[in-house]
């Protein structure tokens, strides 16, 4: 028996989670360009 | 939201989603001050004293990340993650990669051997994640052609490939840094969902 199965391991969340950025579309684009260029 | 598409999109439990930008470089390239000068909250630092031979360097460093955030509307929000300048730390450039908008390579225009050592760094990043990245030399007033074209050659870096002279303290110029980022981002995106 491996130690993975041993200790009963299994892919975390994080292990699973697709490489890349999340999904962002033109709304969420405009209103970040939009946003950090009204920081004063 | 069930939890596994609340794990493709950022969506957080609060129904706001979040995306992320990744500031990453060499150590003592001004990391946690570009964060700690643009993020609305106090940012999450882990500095500690420095026990090795980068003590000559700078008294404290990032031992595992920053964290900052803007809030962007009720619905979108945007995390900023520092990662640490030490080699023994660089399992956590995966981490806090993932998912990532695109982030920023962060180098000293003052400290030339910081160009040098921002080369592991984004082979490192490139390996990664195919996203958008800028290049950002801090405490540089401005870069002038012979300067830029040897970071450029150093880093191996496409013509598309924004290089910004920066100064990590000052707000405006963080500024700059980020939406220079967001535009390399939103001009990835499919013509359909390109910003007008």
């Amino acid at each position: 028996m491996t130690p993975v199965r041993l200790f009963g391991w299994r892919p975390t969340r994080w292990s699973r989670r697709p490489r890349g950025r999340h999904a962002v579309g033109a709304p969420q684009m405009t209103a970040l360009v939009a946003t950090i260029r009204r920081m004063s | 939201m069930p939890p596994s598409t609340a794990r493709l999109t950022g969506r957080r439990q609060s129904g706001s989603t979040a995306v992320k930008i990744v500031v990453t470089g060499p150590l003592a390239a001004g990391k946690t001050t570009l964060i700690r000068t643009i993020s609305e909250i106090t940012v999450l630092s882990t500095e500690h004293n420095l026990t090795d031979e980068t003590r000559s360097v700078k008294a404290q460093t990032t031992v595992g990340m920053d964290f900052g955030r803007i809030t962007i509307d009720r619905e979108l929000v945007l995390f900023l993650f520092g990662t640490s300048g030490q080699d023994r730390f660089d399992f956590m450039g995966e981490i806090l990669g993932e998912g990532m908008l695109g982030y920023v390579l962060l180098v000293d225009g003052t400290q030339e051997e910081t160009v040098s050592a921002a080369v592991p760094v984004l082979a490192a990043f490139r390996r990664m994640a195919s996203v958008p990245f800028v290049v950002a030399v801090n405490r540089a007033g401005h870069l002038d052609p012979a300067a830029e074209a040897w970071l450029r050659e150093t880093l191996d870096l496409a013509p598309e490939v924004p290089v910004i002279p920066c100064d990590a303290t000052e707000r405006s110029s963080v500024k700059a840094v980020l939406l220079a980022l967001l535009y390399a981002v939103a001009g990835t995106l499919e013509p359909a969902e390109a910003p007008a």
